[in-house]
């Protein structure tokens, strides 16, 4: 069986300093540098906002995938995840990852798996990787194609960060996907 | 300067059969499969009813085809006998289908069938060709 790996960068992050923590940007519009849309940042609730209907909602953290990877029952897939941290050490911090199906109503973990990492102190952003493979099961459903990844937890806690992609995958099941049916020609025998 | 001309497959076109033969059926499809395994395809003729598309079970013909583990699109053909029977002479679809999924193939009124030639019509036939012997044997003798 193959395994086959995806990364994904949940960006820079500091640990939570007891909700006093300084808003990284100013209030005001931003662009997204993933997807290029307009944004809005809001210092109170530190939470970049888009403009959907005349209505602010939450910037979402699913995002096209850049690349899909296909995948048969057996096959292993490792999803890597890089960030930036500055901060103190922090200990039990969770690296946690899924693999599901993502729609209207969230993200509906069909599978998922997690490391417990520690993180040493830097005092300007590193980079740090952390990574999960996982075992495609014979039962796995042609539409578990999204996934997502996040770190939170630890002592002293970090924020949740998310980042996901949709429809990384390209699942074969137990029932055959089939296209280009087609019949080529018929005669008398 | 490149010139690239892509042709769209042709259509197929009507053919003439009776009740009682057997027709081939050559198909093609690609799939995607995580594990080995078998299917089955039936290939069969259709009309229809209003707007129902009937099924003519009676001149079903199926084949269990072994599909192997894919994670690409991989190309399969393969082709399905299935004689004429049970059914009126007229015009009939083609159709070839994965029963109890909406995978399928198929062509509107390319089987033109006629009705089967009857022992009865053979028979006069050759009494016809007896008749004209028996008519000209006379006019042989009496010429000798």
């Amino acid at each position: 069986m193959e395994e086959k790996t995806l990364t994904l960068d949940l960006g820079t992050f500091r640990v939570l300093q007891g909700g006093n923590d300084p808003p990284e940007y100013a209030a005001g519009w931003y662009i997204d540098p993933l997807t290029g849309q307009r944004i809005f940042y809001d210092p109170t609730t530190q939470t970049f906002y888009t403009l959907a209907g005349g209505v602010y909602i939450p910037l979402g953290y699913m995002y096209p995938a850049p690349k899909q990877v296909t995948l048969a029952i057996g096959d292993k897939l490792k999803i890597t995840m890089s960030f930036k941290y500055s901060g103190p050490a922090v200990s039990g911090a969770v690296c946690y990852y899924s693999i599901g199906v993502y729609g209207a109503l969230g993200f509906d973990e069909k599978m998922v798996g997690q490391n417990s990492k520690n993180l040493p102190q830097y005092t300007t952003p590193t980079e740090v990787t952390d990574s999960y493979t996982f075992t495609i099961p014979s039962n796995v459903g042609a539409d578990w194609n999204d996934i997502y990844c996040k770190i939170y937890g630890g002592a002293p806690s970090v924020p949740a960060n998310l980042f996901g992609y949709e429809n990384a995958l390209i699942l074969a099941g137990l029932e055959p996907t089939i296209s280009d049916f087609k019949i080529l020609d018929f005669a008398k025998v | 300067m490149d010139l690239k001309i892509v042709f769209d497959p042709l259509e197929l076109e009507a053919k003439q059969f009776a009740v009682g033969d057997t027709v081939r059926v050559t198909f093609a499809f690609k799939y995607t499969v995580g594990a080995d395994i078998t299917i089955g395809i039936e290939a069969m003729p259709y009309h229809y009813i209003g707007p129902i598309l009937d099924r003519i079970g009676a001149s079903a013909g199926r084949k269990e085809v072994r599909l192997a583990r894919a994670t690409e699109p991989v190309e399969v053909q393969e082709s399905i006998d299935f004689t004429l029977q049970g059914i009126d002479p007229g015009a009939y679809g083609l159709l070839v289908e994965i029963p109890g999924t909406n995978y399928r193939a198929s062509a509107d009124d390319v089987l033109i069938i006629s009705a089967a030639p009857s022992p009865w019509t053979a028979m006069m036939g050759m009494m016809g060709m007896m008749m004209m012997l028996g008519m000209m044997m006379p006019v042989i003798f009496a010429e000798e």
